[in-house]
């Protein structure tokens, strides 16, 4: 019995499910989405508290202070981003180093209808594609093998610290890793992730699904090692 | 089972959301501490100024153009100086040979016709025809010195005098008619339209002209050197004979206006030439990059220090050039050719890892030397200029501008750490360098030429493909090279 109280937080469930119904199911989702959308739209105006306009105002200006606060605000977060499209912590610093640089560059034409949180990611997300593209335009063009992922267990992620899952997810394969984070992260729609990484709808779907079978095991890999060291 | 399916597809689906969901939850606020140094490259690339606003390239790009500017105009200047004859440099050297061969005409034509052409008046038919008995002097001095009017010829009671500035030759002889032959203005003038009234006649067309009594080979370079506006100017030929055999004897022989017609016009020259130089290659980094991008695998400092430190390597090139003269003396050219180039350079380097699995982990600082080579073809492209040559026509100068094309043909390094990977972003296959060329021409031959010379060549743009840093290269050095003419317009 102590096995499956180790196996707590991992219940099984019966049964299969191949990746295309998977899909299908994803497709209709969104579509159902689209249509909530379509019904229910409703647009938030976003007004910049002052300290945020003298903020983007200063570093208009290129005042090295505002620049360094705008930096040290938003820098923790957009590098947690950069880490996870990142394969090592070297090239996470890239992204983060080459996104703020543009962000100084370019932000006289920030049109403050936004948070600056959100065109600050939106830079540092573009930015990491950009760094992989060649990457994963690489392994976009390849073949991939099928991924059989059966097992129908509801993985609870609370064990894993955020380092762990970091590592994870940078384990995925090129490709896989980029149309995971946009997608189950970030929340982009497959058609969204299509025109960014310039691949088809359907690639992006496949890819994902692949993706997230994949993490699927590996956590479910990664668990059962936890146990057995447990049980040593 | 339908059923089961169903279940069991609404099940997957739950659990996949929440999958997604868990992860969302676990990363939407994540944050982590970025390394403190990023800041500090951060502040120093919002410094940086893209290449072409750099103070150095326009320093450079100035002082190699003052610096042409400056040979062009000493040489220019002295050959002015010390080479342009003046009128009275001009008639005192030659006067003897002018002198003599007019007697020597004026004797011949006594013996031959003492008795039936003694106070003949020259009409232009007579003039024309190939028997004439008249003695003909064709002193052509083709716009001397834009002093023309400077140069008479007095021909009155049975004397001939030739005058240039204060120069004559007397002549008592009576029976002499001399031509001059000013200038291009007038071709149809009659020649000599008589020997008692008109003491000048002007006319350049000479086949009108009796054949050339006499080939008076002066050394116009030791006065005029190629390119000089007055070498043109300054052609002498005497005319006495009008004999078909004369004629015939002359035609092959050399003559100033010969050499006046090659100095201008177009011509093709084709050579080779080898290069033997420095390769510098230099670093910038607008932002400073961390390893992976800009020196894969390992780390950021080595960017950080690899704008600091004076590398510097070899290169050589061998080509073929072509070049195509053309204007006025052909002292301008367009010049173009192919060439096959090769550079390496070697630096060494303090690399730092970082083990990727666990975060935080300290650097690890190792050693390593690394050679680079890169090989391309290369497309000149310039406009050269040939200015200067000395008394002797055997040296000249010559100064070129342009753009050298570069095709990269390979790219390869090698390194003393095995586990070592340098990756400088994607290297452009094509890139564009400014690239000027100065020296000196040696003229073995009239279509051989030997020369040397220094170059230098800067890329316009990085070389590599790489956001954030610029990879750029300066060459110089020495180059020796040979060329022949195998056209030239007028021969």
């Amino acid at each position: 019995m102590s096995e499956y109280s180790i196996m707590s937080n991992i219940s099984a469930h019966n049964g299969s499910q191949s990746i295309e119904n998977v899909e299908k199911q994803e497709e209709e989702q969104e579509v159902n989405n689209l249509d909530t959308n379509e019904t229910t739209t409703t647009r938030t105006v976003h007004i910049p508290s002052s300290e945020e306009s003298q903020l983007i105002k200063d570093c208009i200006k290129s005042k090295r202070q505002a620049q360094r606060t705008l930096y040290e605000q938003f820098a923790p977060k957009m590098y947690a981003i950069a880490m996870r499209y990142a394969k090592t912590t070297l090239e996470a610093d890239d992204i983060l180093q080459e996104s703020f640089i543009n962000i100084f560059k370019h932000i006289e034409s920030f049109a403050q209808d936004c948070p600056i949180e959100f065109w600050i990611r939106r830079i540092v997300i573009n930015q990491a594609l950009k760094t992989g593209r060649s990457k994963y335009d690489k392994a976009f063009k390849e073949e991939v093998t099928d991924i059989n992922y059966n097992s129908e267990e509801n993985i609870i992620l609370d064990q894993f610290d955020l380092e762990e899952l970091l590592q994870i997810i940078r384990r995925l394969p090129d490709g896989f890793q980029q149309v995971f984070n946009l997608y189950a992260i970030e929340g982009y729609k497959h058609k969204e992730i299509a025109e960014l990484l310039g691949i088809s709808v359907g690639t992006s779907k496949s890819q994902y699904a692949r993706a997230r079978a994949q993490l699927q095991e590996m956590l479910l890999e990664e668990d059962e090692r936890y146990e057995q060291l447990r049980k040593q | 089972m339908k059923g089961m399916n169903n279940f069991g597809n609404n099940n997957r689906k739950q659990l996949d959301k929440q999958f997604e969901q868990q992860f969302k939850n676990k990363f939407q606020n994540a944050q982590f501490a970025p390394p403190a140094h990023l800041w500090e490259q951060i502040d120093a690339a919002l410094d940086a100024k893209p290449w072409y606003k750099r103070p150095l390239f326009y320093w450079t790009s100035g002082l190699v153009a003052a610096l042409l500017l400056v040979v062009m105009f000493c040489f220019t200047l002295v050959y002015d100086n010390s080479t342009t004859p003046s009128n009275n440099d001009f008639v005192n050297a030659d006067k003897n040979k002018i002198e003599n061969r007019i007697d020597k005409g004026i004797k011949d034509r006594n013996i031959d016709n003492s008795s039936t052409n003694n106070n003949t008046e020259l009409s232009n038919s007579e003039k024309n025809t190939a028997q004439k008995n008249n003695l003909t002097a064709d002193y052509n001095t083709k716009n001397f010195n834009s002093n023309s009017s400077n140069s008479s010829i007095d021909k009155s009671d049975n004397s001939t005098n030739i005058t240039n500035t204060n120069q004559k030759i007397d002549k008592n002889d009576s029976d002499v008619a001399i031509s001059i032959a000013l200038n291009n203005k007038d071709k149809n003038k009659d020649l000599g339209t008589s020997a008692t009234d008109e003491t000048i006649v002007e006319t350049t067309n000479t086949l009108e002209l009796t054949n050339i009594l006499a080939d008076i080979k002066i050394d116009w370079s030791k006065y005029l050197p190629i390119g000089n506006p007055h070498f043109e100017q300054k052609d002498i030929f005497i005319k006495v004979d009008s004999t078909n055999e004369a004629i015939a004897n002359n035609k092959n022989s050399q003559n100033p206006i010969e050499d006046a017609k090659k100095s201008s016009g177009i011509a093709l020259t084709l050579g080779i030439n080898h290069t033997q130089g420095i390769y510098k290659p230099s670093f910038r980094t607008d932002s400073l990059h961390s390893g992976l991008t800009v020196i894969e695998a390992y780390s950021s400092n080595l960017a950080d220090t690899l704008p600091q430190m004076n590398i510097s390597g070899n290169y050589q090139q061998t080509g073929f050039d072509v070049a195509l003269q053309f204007g006025k003396n052909k002292r301008w050219s367009f010049n173009t050719g192919i060439g096959m180039g090769k550079a390496n350079y070697s630096f060494g380097s303090t690399n730092y890892t970082r083990d990727t699995v666990l975060l935080g982990n300290p650097l690890i600082a190792s050693t390593n030397n690394v050679e680079v080579n890169y090989e391309w073809l290369q497309i000149p492209i310039a406009i050269g200029y040939q200015f200067g040559e000395s008394r002797a026509k055997k040296f000249s100068g010559f100064a070129q501008l342009g753009t050298a094309i570069e095709l990269l043909s390979s790219y390869s390094y090698t390194s003393a750490d095995p586990n070592f990977t340098y990756a400088l972003g994607n290297h452009r296959t094509t890139n564009t360098q400014v690239w000027t060329q100065a020296g000196i021409n040696y003229h073995v031959t009239n279509r051989w030429t030997l020369w040397g010379g220094g170059t230098y060549k800067s890329s316009l743009s990085s070389l590599i493909n790489e956001n954030g840093v610029t990879f750029s290269s300066q060459a110089y050095g020495w180059q020796v090279g040979t060329r022949f003419t195998i056209f030239k317009s007028g021969e």
